[in-house]
């Protein structure tokens, strides 16, 4: 079930939102039974026997996670820990890798079995994820006990179940023993609408519509031109922008509304100074994890610049296998792994760029790596990206044409499906606005709920209903 | 506070209430079961037509599918054969991907003998799956294996104020100029229309864009088609000299090569007296319902080649593309 589809936001998210308030009057056990027997619905919407799957990492990893705590032999420990890991890690490469290795990586046919009917089951990498740091916080002693219902709503909580953000167990689990939890908190339920009718319209009626230009361009990704394949880049930039920054605020909306406040994951990544800031601001849950379990593992930035460029790359590498099971994915993390080393050579030198120039050259770099991210293989990358960079025939589209009366510059169509000229006029504006307008967290911590906030928030929901009928998944639920 | 999420709650039931309610009642689709305002708007005929035939599917035997243009023609010219009950499956702007879902779906549910195929080259090369926030071109939930109740909730929960206001102004005065026949499938126009071709022409050209899906697409229709040993034609309709010199010539000719290596079809669209004659066509785009005449006359008299339509086949489809680089570029100086 979607988060902008009819039947979550006119059925799944009432009715539960109601059966919750009316659990609430007898004990916050029964409140969290509803949201944990809820979350599991969710979840099996897309496909019930993926509920099994996430039941056996539930019932696995809380089987491991009390052993480790119980325990009081630091090899026990280590033993019990190593295990849970590989065993994780195991799931996670047999459902999203396994394929990819076999066939892509090592050429090789197993008889009788097909790898390509390994179907991935939704939000394994997150949910598993988040069990690696469940078990690190055990190990580590940051967990002394488990409340069986706490642990289970850590994991499966429908708000950020599917694509994060990735939370600590401790975070989670002292809100929902709170007392306050299942109470009614008006403050709570006034927040949670207003961001999340920030996000339904940040997804459905900017990501979604601004997909449709670029599905229109990297279809015809051959004939693009100049200009055209720089707006389809930059479009993809601010398609990915406002689809994930629209989940990560339906997320944040969702879990208020239960009482419950999530992590900023998202900050305004455009508004970045520099690669390193970059990853401060975008998906910052996942950059921990990757920060907490690779980058500091393999010694951080403590040994020399060699070391922890390479430490730097590796775990960038990884960030890239993370997001998905191929060569542009391999390809976008070394970018990015690159892009870090190098910004740390710069560092070195002293010298500053203007805040303008540095927020642009940033931006160029990531645009130019999203179009790996985007692609289907290396082969579709290299020909947009050749685009990009061919100046020798640069054709303008017919509104420019018209604009400014050039008869000797030729047009060509590529988006036919799409008004075009709306969205010459579109990007640019919507370019200019994400790299100057604030984090709608800053809005949702001033948020005030008077009359003109009503209207603005109805206008947003009403307008973001009235999309919906295009269902479309959230790219981030593919990873 | 309180009162802040009590009255969110009723703005948005109110404000959701009054749009359904709109939308119910003008009905700007045709796709509600009644008829609140009588003169129809333009349908959307993926719907309509299917809707109607799942009732009335007893009554055909052949189809004829294609775009728009496709869509004047009178399916009672067809009917040769005393078997022969053809209806107009056309609409507007359909492309392969169109075509094999409602092939695929009239083949499954109800008894075909014939179908008449027209493929339009310059919609299927920039179109291959329209939008689907596209109210005027969604498919019946039942072709798309989807549920009826979420189908009209998308009708019933969008935006469509363009379409709502002309359905209105419509019924205020009275004065559609398209009318929609739904027991034979074809549009006629309430008063007859003159046009003269545009004196200048945009200049940018059509290209193929969809080539792999619509060749993918191609491939799938015609072995279901052959598997189910249903008579089939495929026509390309003869295009306006205007549209002719928008369609960009190497896309059009690797067309035409892909199409042949899969099935014969007959080949009206190049520069020839019918194409250049705008008192054959509507308007830019739609030629007038008396071609169905000359289509028909072509079908029945087989294989035969003329100064208006070639028959394409693998066999002669190196000397075709020859004739159409002399043809275009003949007519194009």
């Amino acid at each position: 079930m979607l988060f902008n589809s009819y039947i979550f936001v006119f059925i799944f998210l009432p009715t539960v939102y109601f059966i919750f308030r009316l659990s609430s009057r007898f004990n916050s056990n029964v409140s969290l039974g509803i949201l944990i027997m809820s979350s599991l619905i969710f979840y099996s919407y897309w496909n019930i026997y993926n509920i099994f799957i996430i039941l056996s990492s539930l019932l696995l990893n809380y089987i491991i996670g009390t052993s480790i705590i119980k325990s009081s032999y630091n090899y026990i420990r280590k033993i019990v820990y190593a295990l849970g890991i590989l065993f994780n890690l195991g799931i996670i490469f047999y459902y999203k890798y396994f394929d990819f290795f076999i066939n892509d990586v090592l050429s090789f046919h197993i008889g009788g079995f097909d790898t390509a009917s390994i179907i991935l089951p939704l939000a394994i990498s997150f949910f598993t994820f988040q069990q690696i740091t469940f078990l690190s916080d055990c190990y580590r002693k940051q967990v002394n006990s488990v409340p069986i219902l706490n642990y289970l709503l850590y994991i499966t909580f429908f708000p950020q179940l599917i694509a994060g953000p990735i939370v600590r167990f401790n975070d989670m689990s002292s809100q929902y023993s709170c007392k306050t939890f299942s109470i009614y908190n008006h403050r709570s339920v006034s927040c949670g609408i207003f961001i999340f009718a920030v996000g339904l319209f940040k997804k459905v009626v900017i990501a979604d519509n601004l997909s449709l230009l670029v599905n229109s361009g990297y279809q015809s990704y051959n004939l693009l031109t100049f200009i055209e394949s720089w707006i389809i880049s930059i479009t993809y930039s601010l398609q990915l922008y406002y689809d994930f920054s629209g989940y990560c605020d339906m997320a944040i909306g969702l879990a208020l509304l239960f009482n419950v406040k999530l992590p900023i994951n998202f900050n305004s990544p455009y508004q970045a100074k520099n690669i390193q800031d970059f990853w401060r601001r975008w998906h910052i849950t996942l950059g921990s994890f990757l920060k907490d379990f690779v980058y500091i593992p393999l010694g951080g930035s403590r040994g020399t610049f060699f070391h922890t460029s390479r430490n730097l790359l590796l775990c960038f590498l990884i960030c890239g296998i993370w997001h998905g099971a191929g060569f542009t994915f391999i390809a976008w993390g070394i970018m990015h792994g690159i892009g870090l080393v190098v910004h740390r050579l710069w560092s070195l030198t002293g010298f500053n760029i203007p805040k303008v120039a540095s927020i642009i050259i940033t931006f160029l770099f990531v645009n130019l790596s999203w179009v790996l991210f985007r692609s289907e293989n290396l082969n579709q990358a290299f020909i947009i990206l050749r685009s990009m960079f061919d100046i020798t025939e640069i054709t303008l589209p017919i509104k420019l044409i018209k604009f400014f009366e050039i008869s000797f510059f030729k047009y060509q169509e590529f988006a036919s499906t799409i008004d075009n000229d709306y969205f010459i006029l579109v990007v640019p504006l919507l370019f200019v606005f994400t790299l100057l307008s604030k984090n709608s967290n800053y809005y949702v911590s001033n948020f005030s709920p008077n009359r003109k906030n009503l209207f603005f928030v109805l206008l947003l929901f009403i307008t973001s209903i009235l999309s919906i009928g295009r269902v479309n998944e959230f790219i981030y639920y593919n990873f | 506070m309180k009162n802040w999420n009590r009255n969110f709650i009723y703005l948005v039931l109110l404000s959701l209430s009054l749009i359904v309610l709109i939308n119910y009642l003008v009905n700007p689709f045709n796709v509600f079961d009644h008829k609140v305002l009588i003169y129809d708007g333009q349908p959307n005929e993926r719907f309509t037509k299917i809707n109607y035939l799942i009732k009335n599917n007893k009554k055909y035997t052949s189809y004829i599918l294609g775009s728009s243009r496709s869509g004047i023609l009178n399916p009672i010219v067809f009917n040769t054969n005393r078997e022969d009950k053809y209806y107009n499956l056309s609409v507007s702007s359909c492309t392969v991907y169109d075509i094999h879902k409602m092939v695929e779906y009239i083949v499954k549910n109800f008894d075909v003998k014939s179908l008449i195929i027209q493929i339009d080259p310059d919609i299927i090369f920039h179109n291959f799956k329209h939008s689907e926030t596209d109210f005027l071109r969604l498919h019946h939930p039942f072709v798309t294996d989807e549920s009826i109740l979420n189908f009209k909730s998308k009708y019933l929960l969008a935006f469509y104020p363009k379409s709502v206001k002309d359905k209105i102004l419509t019924n205020y005065y009275h004065n559609g100029s398209t009318r929609f026949n739904i027991n034979n499938g074809t549009w006629s126009l309430t008063e007859p229309r003159s046009y003269n071709s545009p004196q200048t022409v945009k200049s940018n050209q059509i290209r193929n864009i969809h080539r792999k899906e619509n060749l993918k697409a191609l491939k799938s229709l015609i072995s279901d088609m052959r598997e189910t040993k249903i008579n089939y034609k495929i026509i390309i309709p003869p295009l306006n000299h205007v549209s002719l010199t928008q369609l960009d010539l190497k896309s059009y000719q690797e067309f035409i090569q892909d199409l042949s290596q899969i099935t014969p079809f007959i080949n009206f669209c190049f520069y020839n007296s019918f194409t250049l004659d705008d008192s054959n066509y509507y308007d830019l785009t739609h030629y007038k319902d008396y071609f169905g005449i000359q289509l028909e006359k072509f079908i029945s008299q087989g294989n035969s080649d003329n100064e208006l339509c070639k028959y394409v086949d693998s066999n002669n489809s190196l000397s075709h593309l020859s004739f159409l680089e002399f043809n275009f570029n003949e007519y194009r100086k």
